[in-house]
């Protein structure tokens, strides 16, 4: 007999821009996560001790956000030293990926209460710090096809025929939402923001966010990825995987790709009992989550796959579900998400997402899912669905409904 | 002691010279014999005390030229092969570290595995001789190196630069091996031993920089921030290059990737098991064959392969309008040449010779063919003469097909596989070879016709050329799928003589 999990809470730090003269920039890691989770236990008034584990995403678990930074988060937080704490990595998955391996422990019935969550400092530890043999090992590269997402987003558009319009319109649309959402103070009620030693703050919106972005001030950008493509070899690598394919048309720029950014999330589960035991009222139940291999050159079709199968583990269908989130890596992955599955816009990232507010990549996905839990809440709906492409050909998805 | 491939000398006392010299050949190659007794001269010098330091030379007039490949493919066993390989990289290894002090002197030709071994020394002088050169090309014909090459060199001249030296397939007079710090001086011939001696007697250490714990440098990791993008991109770069064929160059870059990460030691085994892969690879194989052991001695007239290669480009680029006319998208035609290493995609080709030229290949009768070419002409698009083509041009280069094309053949909804169109190109092109090779390439065997087929008429390397790759593919197999094509498309696919009497001789 299988028990549910429930979301008693979902919270996160605001994004800071990735960069140097990013406001988050001067703020280690290990803070925002450790931050996270205090914020977390002060809200819920929980005692820790009764916490079983600390699941965290994070792709470059290296430096500063090198060994297990779960566990350290979880003793920086100064939370009962019986809490473990393990980081995983699905790549831009990896937030949800923790969020359904906290949900496993409590379905499975070996944990009472998990926190799934993830962190991320993109302008600390930067994209591609921890090397990996997917892309410099010459027999491994050779063998997948490897070229970069950026390649892999153009490609993409190219084979299913989305162009630039197309990914700048939907680009200019995400930050219109996240826009209208913050100005209705819609992530109000997850949001904590990031304060210092002295309880200054130090952020407290999303910094990456550019209302005025218009059609013509997004074609005035080039394509991040043409020169890569055509001088490295990227493209014709690509191309020996898709003959079909003439020559890839470069759409994708950083007007209409993910924003880099810092920040941390974390999600609250639990079984029926450690509920009562506080008093929390369950917000949301976990009804299914599935994560998939896919193609890896083109590497980001994964999540209408994973969707689908998550939806037949649940055993609903497409048109049960009233939002979804789905990580705005890059515009075309969106735009090929809805139309594999056949699901409206109105339906898909109501707030906006990571082109306006960015990814911070091991955080996104307990982001997305708070973002999602609130919607719901908001708008009076019953289910919904969080998913991400993933890196390497992955896609990894969760189905929630409302309590 | 008599040695079959070498002379070891004791001079002044302390110093001796061990010099290369293969029997019953003009030219020094490892071959096992040479390994044994390479193992036993070490040893040798090993146990004499009074022995300060070790002169490598050749009695021939080129230095040495590495492994004796013909031997190393004639042995069957795989471990046995890997065996002889390790001993041997054991001997260079065992050289290097035993305390003496090893100086190599260079005159004539120092390739492949001969520049492998003089990396095992702590010195290396050339001669001022303009005959004395440097290279390793292996990859000409598929390998890459079997001797530590790809270990030591990068640590002694840097990753980058070892790659740009392998892939380009480069030639090194003395004073480029100098400024790129392979050797360390050059001195007039005559006074090679007598330098020699000088360096052994001088305050030289004999000890390799990578056995210099002081000298570990982080440029030389794989995963340092600079390295880190140049392999990335050198892999796509390489990648886009060799196509999926030639899996030396993979195996190249693996080598040092892979090596670098960890010691000389373990590098070296990494080496020789990728050594052993490679060359029981039937690519590289076929392609040693072809270009290295079969190489004709005679010449052929230049005018006549010419002519030869358009007769044989004209048949591809032809091909490549039947596909279209069939339906086949343009992009995936030419990927399909494209990925089997020919230089251009048939519409490419095509328009590099003269649309109007390849129509007399055509079935002039079908009403489909005539009526692409009227339009062709129509639109004024004759090829590349006037830039305008199944590609559009910007000056003289192509920058993509014509989108024009679209509106005059009708592409089907459901394309083929892209092997599907590669194997076509590759009969029609083996057909056609072999139907007509007999006029243009006369008197020459099978096997060097072979060789032409690769270094004068555009037919891809790695498949060894018509014959070789014939006889990998099963000459039957061939046969029998040439008569399903020539009842589906023609009569051009009926197999030639030349093939069906190629069935005969390999008794298949």
């Amino acid at each position: 007999m299988m028990n549910e999990a429930y979301l008693y809470d979902a919270l996160r730090t605001p994004r800071g821009k990735g960069k140097k003269d990013g406001s988050l920039n001067e703020v280690a890691p290990i803070k925002l996560a450790s931050q996270t989770l205090k914020a977390l236990e002060k809200r819920n008034n929980i005692n820790t001790e009764d916490v079983d584990d600390v699941v965290l995403g994070c792709v470059h678990p290296v430096g500063e956000q090198g060994a297990d930074i779960a566990r350290t988060a979880v003793l920086e937080a100064n939370w009962h030293q019986s809490v473990g704490g393990v980081q995983v990595d699905r790549f831009c998955a990896s937030g949800l990926e923790a969020i359904n391996i906290a949900a496993g422990q409590i379905m499975s019935g070996q944990s009472d209460m998990t926190v799934g969550g993830g962190v991320e400092s993109m302008s600390r530890v930067p994209m591609g710090s921890s090397g990996g043999a997917w892309m410099v090992d010459p027999n491994v590269a050779y063998n997948t096809y490897f070229v970069p997402q950026g390649i892999s987003a153009d490609l993409l558009a190219t084979k299913y025929n989305y162009s630039r319009t197309d990914v700048d319109s939907y680009a200019v649309e995400s930050q219109k939402r996240a826009d209208k959402a913050w100005k209705e103070n819609k992530f109000k009620k997850s949001i904590v923001p990031v304060e210092d030693q002295n309880k200054i703050e130090i952020l407290n919106y999303d910094e990456h966010i550019r209302p005025d972005t218009s059609m013509q001030s997004l074609a005035s950008l080039e394509p991040s990825f043409s020169k890569i493509g055509a001088n490295q070899g990227f493209n014709e690598v690509a191309i020996l995987k898709y003959p079909e394919v003439e020559r890839i048309k470069h759409v994708h720029h950083a007007g209409n790709s993910s924003g880099i950014v810092d920040g941390a999330a974390a999600v609250l589960l639990g079984n029926e009992d450690i509920g009562k035991k506080y008093g929390l009222k369950p917000r949301a139940k976990i009804k299914s989550f599935a994560s998939i291999g896919s193609e890896p050159t083109i590497m980001l079709t994964g999540p209408a796959d994973s969707a689908e199968k998550a939806l037949k583990r649940a055993k609903m269908n497409v048109q049960d579900i009233d939002l979804f989130e789905m990580n705005e890596a890059f515009a075309a992955v969106v735009l090929r998400f809805m139309e594999t599955l056949n699901i409206d816009h109105s339906k898909v990232n109501v707030n906006g997402g990571a082109i306006a507010m960015g990814h911070p990549l091991g955080a996104t996905g307990a982001m997305i899912m708070g973002t999602i839990l609130d919607e719901l809440e908001r708008k009076n709906l019953s289910t919904g669905l969080v998913t991400l492409c993933v890196g390497a050909g992955m896609g990894t998805a969760t189905i929630i409904e409302l309590v | 002691m008599e040695f079959k491939n070498f002379k070891l000398e004791i001079v002044d006392k302390e110093i001796s010279i061990l010099s290369f010299n293969s029997q019953d050949t003009n030219i020094n190659t490892v071959n096992k014999i040479a390994v044994d007794e390479l193992y036993e001269l070490i040893n040798l010098i090993k146990k004499d005390d009074s022995i300060k330091g070790v002169i490598l030379n050749s009695l021939k007039k080129d230095f040495h030229y590495g492994y004796n490949l013909e031997q190393l493919l004639k042995i069957q066993n795989t471990e046995s092969l890997f065996n002889l390989i390790l001993k041997q990289n054991h001997n260079l290894r065992l050289l290097e570290s035993i305390g003496k002090k090893v100086v190599s002197i260079h005159q004539g030709k120092t390739y492949s595995g001969g520049l492998e071994i003089a990396l095992s020394s702590h010195y290396r002088i050339a001669s001022d001789n303009p005959e004395t050169t440097f290279a390793i090309k292996d990859l000409n014909f598929g390998l890459c190196m079997g001797m530590g090459g790809s270990q030591r060199l990068p640590r002694l001249i840097g990753i980058s630069q070892t790659i740009d030296l392998i892939l380009n397939k480069k030639l090194l007079t003395a004073s480029n091996a100098l400024d790129l710090k392979i050797i360390n001086e050059i001195v007039e011939e005559k006074k090679l031993i007598e330098r020699a001696k000088t360096i052994i007697l001088s305050d030289l250490s004999p000890t390799q920089p990578w056995d210099n714990k002081k000298l570990e440098n982080s440029h030389l990791k794989p995963f340092g921030e600079k390295n880190l993008g140049f392999f990335l991109g050198t892999i796509a770069k390489t990648h886009s290059i060799a196509k999926n064929h030639y899996p030396g160059v993979k195996t190249f870059l693996s080598c040092i990737f892979e090596g670098l990460n960890t010691n000389i030691d373990s590098g070296l085994k990494i080496e020789s098991r990728n050594f052993v892969w490679l060359l029981n690879h039937q690519e590289t194989r076929t392609m040693i064959n072809t270009l290295l052991l079969n190489k004709p001695k005679n010449n052929i007239e230049n005018s006549k392969l010419k002519d030869f290669k358009i007769i044989l480009n004209k048949n591809y680029a032809a091909e490549g309008i039947r596909l279209l006319l069939e339906g086949i998208s343009p992009a995936l035609i030419e990927n399909a040449g494209k990925r089997l290493d020919f230089s251009n995609g048939p519409l490419a080709e095509a328009d590099n010779l003269e649309i109007k030229s390849v129509i007399s290949q055509l079935d002039s009768s079908d009403a489909n063919v005539t009526a692409l070419i009227g339009l062709m002409e129509k639109k004024d698009r004759k090829g590349r003469s006037n830039k305008a083509g199944f590609y559009d041009y910007d000056t003289d280069e192509r920058t993509k097909l014509w989108e024009g094309l679209e509106e005059l053949v009708q592409t089907s909804k459901k394309q083929p596989v892209v092997n599907e169109i590669e194997k076509r190109l590759l009969f029609i092109f083996i057909n056609e070879f072999s139907n007509r090779a007999d006029d243009y390439i006369e008197n020459m065997k099978v096997e060097e016709q072979d060789y032409f087929s690769i270094k004068d008429c555009g037919f891809p390397a790695w498949t060894g050329g018509p014959y070789s790759w014939l006889k990998n593919y099963g000459v039957k197999n061939f046969i029998k799928t040439s008569n399903q094509y020539s009842k589906k498309l023609g009569p051009r696919f009926i197999p030639s003589k030349k093939i069906l009497a190629l069935k005969e001789i390999t008794q298949e």
